[in-house]
């Protein structure tokens, strides 16, 4: 009885005319910014707080959540449109889907995201619903030495990630972390590779080494080639066929699952929850020699993860009062405007908000779904417009974005320079989406070690006699064995063959 | 997924190995003066160092498994200006962004960009279209962002 | 800080008669908006929203700085401030200073102590309370309040000296226990809870304070408007209201007092830094 008087005081609510308005212009306003590249969630969030000032507390916070989520939808546009993710958890979008795109099936990727995107956006609804206050104990549990196993087992899984050279995967994560420790160390307070510069002891943006790897690297490379368009084969039906939607099934089903338990984790959870979904479907896949060249699964199951996980993110923020990331916290500052204290008491205090809130985020999803699906014709036309038109348009947007990020141009230069990176990789073969999640996972990986080391004083011990921590470890360890499996085996085959 | 890569990559194992040389030397450097600690008081150098000295590892490997698959066929001159044009033409377009987009507002930057990256493929002619069509897309882009969006940059700054 | 900000903007702009626009320009602590501010044209149309840790503890971390702290401003007005609270999670047996300072000496110095940023007043106010009191904390450090809070909640750490607006929910819901607050006087967000001074160490005051300043050679006449736009928006109830659920108060104090006060806190912390030897560059 609880669950329904509480779902049709939140649907009551969130099927308001103002509260449907809002959440449209939210999803609207996100799936936009999602697919500008450059341009976040969190700026354009801070822009909007003001505006939210005026409204109700749940009809403030539906319109930002919508922004959230919808960006999530955007995001993985670019990235398969262009190779150029818009956000983190967008990366993994642009290894199977970009390649889709240019086999001429960038509207069945597109298809495939928003309709995993929907499916997983659904389901997490309902896990929020069923098990909100179980998954924020469960968030709570994870300490340093916790975070610390599911960062290595994070890792791990993003060698996965390249279908290349295993060697030069490795050598990218390494460089990865290399360029994530420029900025000040946590623990010591020292600003390491700083170069004297002031801008560099904060670290160096995500985005501007993605706009700089991922944006100009690629359009130098397809200059180079001589590209006319993105895309070299005719464009095929947009829509998925009845074999995509067979093996697209499961990995939605099986990203969801990922996506809704690792975005409660604050602090990038829904980031892991992406390219494990990805890792894990390409182990598990009958097709995963297809993986890294268009296979429908690669896209599937990440952008379910995607979705699930931004939607579980709200769990930590709702029920503990405790921001999962940027986004949330700045959700956290505008409901503190509103005299609204976010934390376990907003569930008995504030029910309509709670409430409305997760039924307009399932409503939400169903605009995206209905939005985005017809565009999907127009994003893939996208992929045939001449390249020398599209090229200094993506610079445009690249540009402004990275400006955008702290209203000074110095991020733009260092942009340039990772193009130059970037394109030499390209040049010499070597693929950057591990080492764009290495950059990321690298600095939390020292910062947790370090901080579990801390607090045990030094007792390494710590890190097995905890029950997650020794679990996570483990599996960590089996990936290892499992990962170099096949290289072993690879190689052996190569032997005879040359003998 | 194989352990060295295709042909590709066998062949371009020394350049790969160049950059990882470059890169780990530089970390290593620089790296070696931050405390270093143990492990478990581990002090800002330490993984730093530890990352820069795989890396070398790295760098080393491939430039000898590179130096061991034979001569590599490195391009003329020529062949490498000619490839190396387009591909600065953007990163000077980008740079010169950053370098004006304060001093002449965001409209004329976003034109010189658009413009100046567009000569980098062949198939771009500076005709009164195309220069039509860049005024009009930097012209309403720039409107967007600066006057409804709020983003700090003067749309034009005109000089006086 | 972003709120009390925007909320103050708003009310001064009705008093201005003009909008104001808040910008972020974030990095370095705080040390790029201030250069910005620093270098801009003294003409009134840019200040800066400041607090402690631009003007006096920076200067005491980094060699250098872009501005000077005392010469780069002038003070337009004092706002409000934010004192930080003592939180220990709810099941500890910590229940006032004395168990708190009593558990340090039993540990030996292990007693663990988040601390939501290096460099910060929170951070510092540690430091404060290790001289203050003679005992010594192990400080872990985090990037930013909120992985803290949940460490502080989840029973990993031993306490923390939280911003209140940050620790409210939780000490609300019951996941965290207040056991003093830092400034001179108490809070009236939480007026049980009483302060650091009150449980046995007298003159204890530590606290983030925010308030506006503009470039130095900014006129006078400029000045003297701000200054008066900014003292009736703190006056204003409603205005005190929204700051006190921050968990701080206004501030009232002459240009005067204000300048004062910087010099003051600009020694004080400096003493703090050079005490524990924390460096940034």
């Amino acid at each position: 009885m609880y669950y329904v008087d509480n779902v049709v005081l939140g649907l009551s609510t969130a099927l308001s005319l103002g509260n449907l308005l809002y959440c449209f212009l939210g999803v609207f306003l996100g799936t936009a910014i999602g697919v500008l590249p450059g341009l976040g969630p969190v700026a354009t969030i801070a822009m909007l707080l003001p505006i939210t000032y005026g409204l109700d507390p749940t009809t403030a916070l539906i319109m930002l959540a919508g922004i959230y989520y919808g960006a999530q939808y955007g995001g993985s546009t670019t990235a398969i449109l262009i190779n150029l993710p818009g956000e983190s958890s967008a990366v993994v979008a642009t290894l199977d889907g970009h390649q889709m795109a240019r086999n001429g099936r960038a509207g069945v990727a597109l298809a495939t995201a928003a309709i995993g995107s929907f499916v997983a956006g659904t389901i997490a609804t309902g896990v929020i619903v069923l098990f909100a206050p179980i998954l924020a104990g469960f968030a709570i549990q994870f300490g340093a030495a916790e975070y610390f196993a599911l960062m290595v087992l994070g890792l791990i899984a993003s060698v996965v990630l390249a279908t290349g050279s295993l060697f030069h995967a490795l050598a990218m994560i390494l460089i990865g972390i290399l360029l994530g420790f420029v900025g000040i160390d946590v623990n010591s307070g020292l600003a390491r590779y700083s170069f004297g510069s002031m801008q560099l002891s904060d670290g160096i943006d995500f985005v501007v080494i993605a706009m700089g790897v991922f944006g100009l690297g690629e359009i130098m490379a397809n200059i180079h080639e001589q590209s006319k368009q993105i895309t070299t084969q005719k464009v095929t039906s947009l829509w998925p066929t009845r074999e995509d939607y067979r093996r697209m099934w499961k990995p939605i089903l099986r990203g969801t699952g990922i996506g809704s338990v690792l975005g409660v984790l604050p602090g990038g959870g829904a980031l892991l929850s992406a390219f494990a979904a990805y890792s894990i479907e390409k182990r598990v896949s009958p097709n995963r020699a297809e993986f890294g060249h268009g296979a429908i699964e690669g896209i599937a199951a990440p952008e379910s993860a995607n979705n699930a996980g931004a939607q579980t993110s709200f769990i930590p923020m709702l029920t503990l009062g405790i921001p999962s990331n940027a986004v949330m916290a700045m959700m956290v500052g505008a409901l503190i405007i509103q005299g609204i204290q976010p934390g376990p008491s907003v569930i008995t205090e504030n029910p309509t908000l709670f409430w409305g809130l997760i039924a307009s985020m399932w409503i939400g999803n169903l605009m995206l779904v209905v939005l985005n699906l017809p565009l999907v014709g127009m994003w893939a036309k996208l992929a045939t417009i001449p390249y020398y038109f599209l090229f200094p348009a993506i610079l445009m947007f690249c540009c402004v974005g990275v400006f955008s990020l702290e209203n000074n141009n110095f991020g733009i230069f260092l942009m340039a320079g990772f193009g130059l990176f970037g394109y030499a990789l390209k040049r010499l073969g070597a693929e950057p989406a591990p080492l764009l999640l290495a950059f990321i996972l690298g600095p939390m990986l020292e910062e947790y070690f370090r901080r579990a080391l801390l607090i045990s004083r030094g007792d390494l011990s710590v890190f097995v006699t905890s029950p997650i921590s020794a679990t996570l470890l483990a599996v960590a360890a089996i990936l290892i064995v499992i990962v170099l499996l096949p290289g072993v085996t690879q190689k052996r085959e190569v032997v005879f063959k040359e003998d | 997924m194989k352990f060295w890569g295709d042909d590709v990559l066998k062949q371009s194992a020394i350049g790969l190995g160049l950059i990882y040389l470059t890169l780990g030397a530089l970390g290593l450097a620089i790296g070696l003066g931050y405390p270093m600690g143990s492990v478990a008081r581990m002090g800002p150098g330490f993984l730093p160092i530890v990352v820069s000295s795989l890396l070398l590892a790295f760098a080393a490997i491939s430039i000898f498994k590179g130096l061991a698959a034979g001569r590599p066929q490195l391009p003329s001159v020529q062949l490498l200006a000619k490839g190396a044009a387009p591909v600065m033409t953007v990163v000077i377009s980008v740079v010169t962004f950053a370098a004006v987009c304060r001093v002449l507002g965001l409209f004329p930057s976003t034109l010189l960009l658009i413009l100046m990256s567009a000569t980098a493929s062949p198939e771009f002619a500076l005709k009164p279209k195309p220069i039509a069509g860049a005024v009009i897309v930097a012209g309403t882009f720039s409107y967007i962002f600066v006057k409804l969006l709020g983003l700090p940059l003067p749309y034009i700054n005109m000089p006086g | 800080m972003d709120v009390v900000t925007r909320v103050v903007a708003e009310r001064m702009s009705e008093e201005l008669g003009q909008p104001i626009v808040v910008e972020n320009k974030p990095g370095a602590a705080g040390s790029i908006a201030a250069e910005y501010v620093a270098q801009s044209e003294p003409d009134g149309y840019v200040i800066l929203m400041g607090q402690t840790s631009h003007f006096a503890i920076n200067p005491g971390l980094y060699s250098t700085l872009p501005y000077d702290p005392i010469e780069s401003f002038i003070p337009i007005s004092l706002l409000a401030d934010a004192p930080n609270v003592v939180v220990v999670p709810a099941n500890s047996p910590i229940k006032n200073m004395a168990d708190l300072i009593d558990a340090a000496r039993k540990a030996d110095g292990s007693l663990t102590l988040a601390v939501s940023s290096n460099g910060t007043v929170s951070h510092l106010t540690g430091e404060l309370l290790e001289t203050t009191t003679g005992v010594t904390f192990n400080h872990i450090p985090y990037k930013g309040a909120a992985p803290a809070i949940v460490d502080v909640v989840g029973g990993r750490i031993d306490f923390m000296l939280s911003s209140i607006p940050t620790a409210l929910g939780q000490i609300r819901a019951g996941g965290l226990r207040p056991i003093a607050v830092s400034a001179d006087k108490r809070s009236p967000t939480l007026p049980d809870v009483p302060t650091i001074a009150e449980q046995g160490y007298p003159g204890f005051n530590a606290g983030t304070w925010y308030g506006l300043f503009a470039p130095a050679g900014t006129d006078a006449a400029i000045i003297d408007t701000l200054t008066d736009a900014a003292q009736k928006a703190i006056a204003d109830p409603e205005i005190r209201a929204k700051l006190q659920d921050e968990g701080g108060d206004t501030l009232i104090a002459t240009r005067d007092e204000f300048r004062a006060k910087i010099k003051a806190d600009l020694e004080k912390w400096g003493e703090v830094i050079r005490i524990s030897g924390a460096t940034v560059n």
